[in-house]
């Protein structure tokens, strides 16, 4: 049983015929990290918001489950069951996503003073803790400055310790260092991937850096256009990927190649294959919607070019 | 020889690296420093020089004039001299002990005006902006009610329907004001509670209320709190101008607007000093405090 079971989940504009995510399917176990990789708007903040149960409004779950350790999150109501003390994410924009006007340390007491009942000494001794515990230098001094005092990587250790002060079981990390220079970056890939190694979390990344994937994650699921393209373990990214939109992907990234990938802008098919318009390879088949299908263990594939190529 | 000489003596004596004297920007001093300031912010600094007058007026003055409804037949309608700095009025009272005595009053109802209003109106706007749905569309129905008088017109009716009394005219004003902080603080609150951190909050288990009044408020307050100024001096003018239509606040009580009002029928007949000073000390006291609402209106909200 895995920790977090994403199955057929699917997410429209409230009324609107044509879903934003269509049929999500991907899988977190413990200690993992999967990497969600896809080009702005393909979907992979939505996916992440779903499974948080904070679509915006007018956005709703249509169909699919969420299942946490088991349990199904996703209500009858199209909205998602939210578990603080189980999930906890860290943001893209980290200074946007600390109060300005609340010292920083009382904001990380706060979360741990939701999920662990403790009184509001002990609370901010703990967030003291583990503001030192993310490589805060000082961590007395800082936990009583306020956002604007720090700087973008510093508010991204504050984010993290926040995120793990409650041990969640998922960590849910949407681009996390976007906003940060490269050096600062490394910093905070190689913390995310100490304190995953401490707490054994399963998480999910958000990411449209290949780079990052490779650093991060061991399994990668490749988004376009709201559609899971292919799942595939990061060895065989780089080797074997199948999907041609994964090809796109990865020729984008590489600067030796001998054919560069037209743009063509993004174009999303709204029946059939989602990557139909773009696709060197479509044909008529790919006019229905490609099922998600397992081709090899861990391997994931949702291209009906592919799969009647591959037996 | 280093790469990257240290110091001077690290340098080869014929090295063509001439050090060149780079400009840094010095600090300036304290008093240098508020110079610069009034001198880029004249408005304000006419303002808040205004306003320092009035509110050092206001704490200490009433201590050194006389009693401001002491009478004095033998002194009717004297014109402004050395003892009575702007005259007396037509029952011989000091007009100037009056105005000095009307600055604490008058001052002290536009604040707290200011502060209840901006306390309803800002709590009542972030419960409309951030809960939205139908608390805010039923709220903000009300408020658009309530907008549709004009201020002075709505704490009139107000003033008129409730008992004559000064905390009716502080009720009735501060009503009239409301709608006004509500509008300012949920147009903020909508777009702070779309910000990252109230989803932040959220995710860590905060509960709406607490989220609304804890995370949000604080960080919508800001548009409120710079019209608080504004509000202060509209306020003022407004209490001033129901009681010179002897609404609200009655004579012989030392009130700017009641003496203009007092005063307004001996212009005619030539004493116009008994109007004209109080008259003045309330465009000077608005207009304090509309030059700094003003200025803080461009420059902060």
């Amino acid at each position: 049983m895995s920790l977090l079971g994403v199955t057929g989940l699917n997410v429209a504009l409230t009324g609107s015929p044509y879903p934003i995510l269509r049929d999500v399917d991907f899988s977190v176990e413990p200690g993992e990290i999967l990497a969600l990789v896809g080009e702005s708007g393909s979907g992979k903040t939505m996916a992440a918001l779903a499974v948080m149960g904070l679509l915006p409004l007018g956005i709703e779950m249509t169909a699919g489950e969420v299942h946490l350790d088991g349990n199904n999150l996703a209500r009858s109501d199209g909205t998602v069951d939210r578990d603080a003390s189980q999930i906890s994410m860290i943001f893209q924009q980290p200074v946007g996503a600390l109060n300005p006007t609340m010292r920083v340390g009382h904001q990380v007491a706060r979360a741990i003073q939701i999920n662990q009942q403790l009184d509001r000494n002990s609370a901010l001794q703990a967030a003291i803790n583990t503001i030192g515990h993310v490589g805060i230098p000082g961590p007395e001094r800082v936990a009583r400055n306020f956002p604007h005092q720090l700087s973008g990587g510093m508010c991204q250790r504050i984010m993290i310790a926040m995120a793990i002060s409650c041990r969640p079981r998922l960590l849910i990390a949407d681009e996390p260092t976007t906003a940060l220079d490269v050096t600062v970056q490394a910093q905070i890939f190689e913390l995310i991937k100490a304190l995953v190694e401490e707490i054994g979390c399963g998480v999910v990344f958000i990411t449209h850096d290949l780079g990052a994937v490779v650093e991060m994650a061991d399994r990668v699921s490749v988004m376009y256009g709201g559609q899971v393209m292919e799942e595939l373990p990061v060895s065989e990214l780089l080797n074997q990927p199948l999907h041609p939109y994964t090809r796109y992907l990865l020729e984008s990234v590489v600067q030796e190649v001998d054919h560069r990938v037209e743009d063509v802008g993004v174009d999303f098919a709204l029946t059939g294959c989602r990557f139909g318009h773009r696709c060197l390879l479509a044909h008529e088949p790919c006019n229905e919607f490609p099922q998600l299908r397992e081709i090899s263990p861990g391997h994931r594939l949702s291209c009906i070019e592919k799969m009647t190529q591959t037996p | 020889m280093t790469l990257y000489p240290s110091s001077a003596s690290d340098r080869p004596t014929d090295s063509p690296f001439v050090p060149q004297r780079i400009f840094v920007p010095t600090e300036l001093s304290l008093p240098r420093r508020w110079i610069s300031f009034m001198r880029t912010n004249p408005l304000f600094t006419v303002g808040l020089f205004l306003l320092s007058a009035f509110v050092g007026l206001a704490a200490i003055g009433p201590f050194f004039v006389g009693d401001p409804l002491r009478t004095n037949i033998t002194e009717m309608f004297s014109p402004p001299s050395a003892d009575h700095l702007f005259g007396t009025d037509e029952y011989g009272r000091d007009v100037f002990a009056r105005a000095v005595h009307a600055a604490r009053l008058d001052l002290t109802i536009g604040l707290i005006i200011a502060v209840v209003a901006m306390t309803i109106g800002s709590t009542v706007g972030v419960i409309a902006g951030y809960f939205g749905g139908r608390v805010d569309e039923i709220i903000m129905r009300l408020t658009d009610v309530l907008l549709a008088f004009p201020g002075f017109v709505l704490a009139l009716i107000i003033v008129a329907a409730l008992d004559e009394s000064l905390l009716n005219v502080v009720i009735a004003v501060a009503a009239a004001y409301v709608p006004y902080f509500i509008r300012l603080t949920r147009a903020q609150a909508l777009v702070e509670r779309e910000q990252e951190y109230a989803d932040a909050a959220q995710l860590a288990g905060n509960t709406p209320i607490r989220i609304a009044f804890r995370h949000v408020m604080p960080n919508s307050l800001r548009p409120a709190l710079v019209s608080a100024t504004l509000v202060t001096g509209w306020a003022v003018l407004t209490v001033a101008g129901l009681a010179f239509l002897s609404v609200g606040i009655q004579p012989p009580q030392a009130e700017w607007g009641v003496m203009v009002g007092e005063g307004a029928s001996d212009i005619i007949t030539g004493e116009w000093w008994t109007s004209l000073f109080p008259g003045g000390m309330i465009v000077l006291a608005v207009m304090a405090f509309h030059f700094i609402g003003d200025d803080l209106t461009e420059t902060r909200a």
